[in-house]
């Protein structure tokens, strides 16, 4: 019956309910669309600084993270790298060594971050670099003698396509070792800094050059489908391998500086939509208090002839209950559009954002997208009815305590 | 007043004041009073006489200064505040001056109201509205909104309302109030033929003379005071026959 009655009562002051409902769905479109949009701008950076440096997860020797080192290494890769095929939920998993090195030419040279890899299993949704290839290609896997560079580093070295250079660096013995190497391609990602100091070397002939065997490497770098998963596998991995010379670390610890930034941002993001959501709740407790102030008379009748201040209570809850519901039914009808836009085109913010802006060596998208996680969405959804039922406290609880007599004085 | 049967109300030196600033209202004082079951009574007076207040009094919608009120032998102010929702619910049937009714609630939702706060199955609930509508000349208002009823309909309806759960005693401030000549007399009509055919015990307030008139018994009030209590002549079919 409360429910029943609530309902008729939205229904009879329909204008005001409409107004209520709606300013529900439009903070409802504002969380969903800058969560969505937070979500997604998230997800690819984080995504593309897992494809920079060393995946969602890594699997490094201990004490790796504090001091990288070319002598500290993990050993048996590959029967790692079949373990963690077996667990859902793993897209990809590559070996990996980096550590620095100098490069140089007849011309110049200079200081640079190696990451070796293994051109049959890393493809650009592992390895960043390979999305940006602009001249030449990635060497083969029998390609001992390949090197792909950044477009900056090509100019400072002034080396194009088949040319030679020298790289030197320590090796597992902590002796100076140098390669030969012909560019084989140059990428061109828009960040200085990857463009300028990342190189991409073949995986064997590093070992060999770093007198590793063929089954060590400094690194493991797995891809998962979801990054919020991070943690939670880390956990995982990190019991289930038992193996005490390497550690599992997240993608947090390995770019610490990507880390804060969507730290940072994401609660930015989050004091913005509090703010609307308070904003939101001083409408919805100015709308349902009005509605009780309004009915004295007939609420000091209902209570006169017997409904208790419970159910009275119970009654103005119903009504914020039904506003709840009703404005997430609206706030989802408003937004369903701009989402469907947004998420499928995104808008080109590329006139706004200046071409080189990236966090952390990942350069943004200047489109942007609205990709809402479930998660974030049953967390609006259920912020927003609590929100409205926790509006309808005062309201409620001031109906519940009026006094039948003077109630029924007024008209 | 002399019967045999048990009141259903009893008053003992009540007295009610108001503080109005630095003045003290008398609005009840020191009434002694006494309803039997199947009584008509009426309590009439120039306004501001407490006709109001005492109602309010009986119906445990205010407390005394002074004084003690029993209904059906209880104490009223030995209730706390719940037992007191309850007691209204189940024991008094209330009719106000005007606007009774919940807007949003049809004829018939508002004539089962208390059956339903009571919990009683709805196919219940309108068996016995319906048949008391019928009865009371009043079907077919069933699935209409105070909005679509005259006042006369809304106060009729308001009356099924406070009757239909059987309560010890109906108390009715002016329920005639905001109608015309012809449409008290309807109400007038509907609320003695509950008195009579269902032996409900009414107490209500007026200025009206032509309500006075059809009373079993006239309390006069002025200043607070009981300065009249008269059995009228109808009172030979309600109390007498109960003792
Ligand atoms: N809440 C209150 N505060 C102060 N004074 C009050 C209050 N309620 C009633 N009074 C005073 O008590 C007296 C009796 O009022 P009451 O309403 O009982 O009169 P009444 O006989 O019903 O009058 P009417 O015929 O106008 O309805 C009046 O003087 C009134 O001003
Ligand atoms: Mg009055």
């Amino acid at each position: 019956m409360l429910f029943k009655m609530a309902f008729r009562n939205l229904r009879k002051n329909k204008r005001r309910t409409w107004i209520t409902l709606f300013s529900i769905g439009f903070g409802l479109l504002l969380a969903m669309t800058f969560t969505g949009i937070g979500d997604s701008g998230y997800t690819k950076m984080i995504n593309g600084a897992a494809r920079l440096g060393s995946g969602h997860l890594s699997i490094v020797p201990s004490g790796y993270i504090e001091t990288p080192a070319l002598d500290k290494t993990i050993q048996d890769t590959e029967e790692k790298i079949a373990l963690l095929k077996k667990y859902d939920h793993i897209d990809a998993c590559v070996v990996r060594i980096q550590g620095q090195a100098m490069v140089a030419t007849p011309r110049d040279s200079g200081g640079a971050t190696f990451v070796a890899l293994d051109p049959g299993t890393e493809t650009s949704d592992t390895a960043y670099f390979l999305e940006y290839i602009k001249e030449g290609k990635l060497f083969d896997r029998d390609d001992t003698f390949g090197i792909v560079i950044g477009r900056t580093m090509s100019d400072r070295l002034k080396v194009g396509i088949g040319e030679k250079i020298v790289y030197t660096t320590t090796d597992k013995h902590g002796e100076i070792t140098s390669g030969l190497a012909r560019v084989s391609g140059i990428f061109e990602s828009g960040s200085k800094e990857v463009d300028g100091y990342f190189i991409i070397l073949p995986l064997n002939r590093m070992r060999d050059l770093l007198g590793y065997n063929n089954d060590e490497a400094t690194l493991l770098a797995i891809f998962l489908d979801d990054h919020h998963r991070s943690e939670h596998l880390k956990n995982r991995l990190q019991s289930e391998m038992n193996d005490s010379s390497c550690e599992v670390t997240t993608w947090r610890e390995t770019m610490p500086d990507m880390a804060s930034f969507v730290a940072l941002d994401s609660s930015m993001n989050y004091l913005f939509q509090i703010i609307i959501f308070l904003l939101i709740a001083a409408g919805i407790l100015n709308t349902i208090l009005m509605s009780v102030l309004e009915r004295t008379r007939e609420l000091g009748i209902m209570l006169a002839i017997g409904m208790s201040p419970v159910r009275v209570v119970g009654l103005i809850m119903a009504e914020a209950f039904w506003l709840g519901i009703l404005g997430i039914v609206s706030g989802i009808i408003i937004t369903a559009p701009l989402y469907y836009y947004l998420h499928i085109f995104g808008i080109d913010f590329s006139g706004l954002i200046h071409e080189d802006t990236d966090v952390a060596g990942v350069v943004f998208d200047s489109i942007i997208y609205n990709d809402l996680r479930l998660e974030s969405f049953l967390f609006i959804i259920t912020g927003a009815f609590i929100i409205t039922l926790l509006s309808g406290i005062y309201p409620a609880w001031k109906a519940g305590r009026l006094a039948p007599v003077e109630s029924i004085k007024t008209i | 007043m002399k019967t045999h049967s048990d009141p259903i109300v009893r008053l003992e030196n009540v007295t009610r004041h108001f503080h109005q600033g630095e003045t003290i209202v008398r609005a009840v004082d020191g009434v002694d009073l006494e309803v039997y079951p199947g009584e008509f009574t009426v309590i009439s007076g120039p306004s501001g006489s407490g006709k109001t207040t005492i109602l309010n009094l009986i119906g445990a919608l205010d407390d005394p200064t002074e004084g003690k009120i029993w209904v059906e032998g209880k104490n009223l102010s030995s209730m706390s505040r719940s037992e007191r929702s309850v007691f209204r619910r189940d024991r008094i049937g209330f009719v106000f001056q005007a606007y009774n009714l919940i807007p949003v609630l049809t004829a018939l939702e508002n004539a089962e109201f208390i059956l339903t706060l009571q919990g009683v199955p709805s196919s219940e609930r309108k068996e016995r509205v319906l048949s008391l509508m019928k009865e009371v000349e009043l079907e077919g208002l069933e699935n209409r909104r105070p909005d679509e009823m005259s006042g006369g309909q809304q106060q009729r309806i308001a009356i099924i309302r406070a009757i239909i759960s059987n309560p010890a005693i109906v108390l009715a401030d002016e329920p005639t109030a905001n109608v015309d000549t012809a449409t008290a007399g309807k109400i007038l009509d509907l609320m003695a033929k509950l008195n009579r055919e269902k032996n409900a015990t009414f107490l209500f307030s007026t200025h009206d003379h032509n309500v006075i008139e059809r009373a079993s018994r006239v309390i006069r009030m002025q200043d607070g005071k009981i300065i009249k209590n008269d059995l009228q002549s109808a009172i030979e079919n309600s109390s007498e026959d109960h003792s």
